[in-house]
């Protein structure tokens, strides 16, 4: 177990406190990775588990990229298992359509900032669920690549670390990732 | 992409973390805690309907199976044999005869080669 001293660096201390910290980050990388809440919430309880279980020994500058390495991981092999499940069960895919509402019921749910007018809010909530289908969109290295820099703010070596590649991959991945998304939500006022 | 765009997708998406649902939030309490224990996780409900239907339709499949085959033995092979046909192999004259086909082929076929 790490010691107090990480505290004051990393913002936890105990692996309980990292969990916490990212849990719900991780739940929206995986929701906006499969597009459905349920599948999201399965990712992150595995993951979670097997952090726990195999890793808890490490000290706690090495969870961050062993989390992610296992969410990515995990999220890839939901991808596997739905390619397989689409081809046996080809009909299933209709049937799930329904989640295509739930982005807009941030809508509703949202508290939303204090300055924000109705029209705001939902502008706001058209660009998110717009830049939720983009990010979906983007190729599973891009779409790693992205949340790990932009969203995670990791550095370039730490994404590299975690995502087991170079940092040159990282930043052409990334690289290639922003220009999509500049592409597909030029329309947004991202700029 | 410049700066301002990437601080502008940050916003939105901390934004959208800071939303997460009072249910999802309690979720996730509950996820934790239970990796935190090492509580195996809890079965995937949504697989069960599936996995009774197809459990269900396989014996369905299996019970039709084994039903149909004694069914048609006894409609369309044992109902055609009649009792004199049934105790042909038990018949000892028979036998022997099945037993000397091979002769009685051979000598088929010298009588043909003889005669061609």
């Amino acid at each position: 177990m790490p010691d107090n001293a990480a505290k004051n660096e990393l913002g936890y201390s105990s692996i309980e406190g990292f969990l916490k910290s990212i849990e719900r980050r991780a739940f929206h990388m995986a929701k906006m990775a499969t597009g459905n809440a349920d599948n999201a919430m399965d990712i992150v309880q595995d993951s979670m588990f097997k952090l726990v279980e195999k890793y808890a020994h490490k000290t706690a500058q090495e969870w961050k990229p062993l989390f992610y390495r296992i969410l990515n991981s995990k999220i890839t092999d939901y991808y596997r298992r739905k390619a397989v499940r689409d081809r046996v069960f080809p009909w299933r895919n209709y049937v799930a359509s329904g989640d295509s509402d739930q982005i807009t019921d941030i809508v509703d749910l949202a508290e939303g900032r204090r300055s924000e007018t109705p029209d705001e809010m939902v502008m706001r909530a058209q660009r998110i669920e717009k830049l939720g289908n983009a990010v979906n969109a983007l190729p599973r290295r891009q779409r790693e690549a992205f949340m790990l820099r932009c969203w995670e703010g990791m550095s370039t070596i730490e994404t590299a670390v975690t995502m087991k590649c170079s940092e040159g991959s990282v930043k052409t991945h990334y690289s290639r990732a922003m220009h999509r998304l500049r592409d597909v939500l030029k329309d947004y006022n991202y700029d | 992409m410049t700066n301002k765009t990437t601080d502008n997708l940050q916003q939105d998406l901390q934004q959208l973390e800071s939303e997460t649902e009072a249910r999802d939030i309690f979720r996730l309490a509950q996820a934790r805690n239970r990796a935190l224990s090492q509580a195996p996780p809890k079965l995937k409900n949504r697989f069960l309907p599936i996995l009774g239907a197809s459990m269900a339709s396989v014996l369905l499949a299996a019970a039709f199976f084994f039903q149909q085959s004694p069914l048609s033995l006894d409609n369309e092979v044992v109902g055609d044999i009649t009792l004199e046909e049934s105790s042909f192999e038990f018949d000892d004259e028979n036998m022997e005869l099945y037993e000397d086909l091979d002769f009685y082929y051979w000598l088929a076929d010298n009588d043909q080669g003889a005669t061609g």
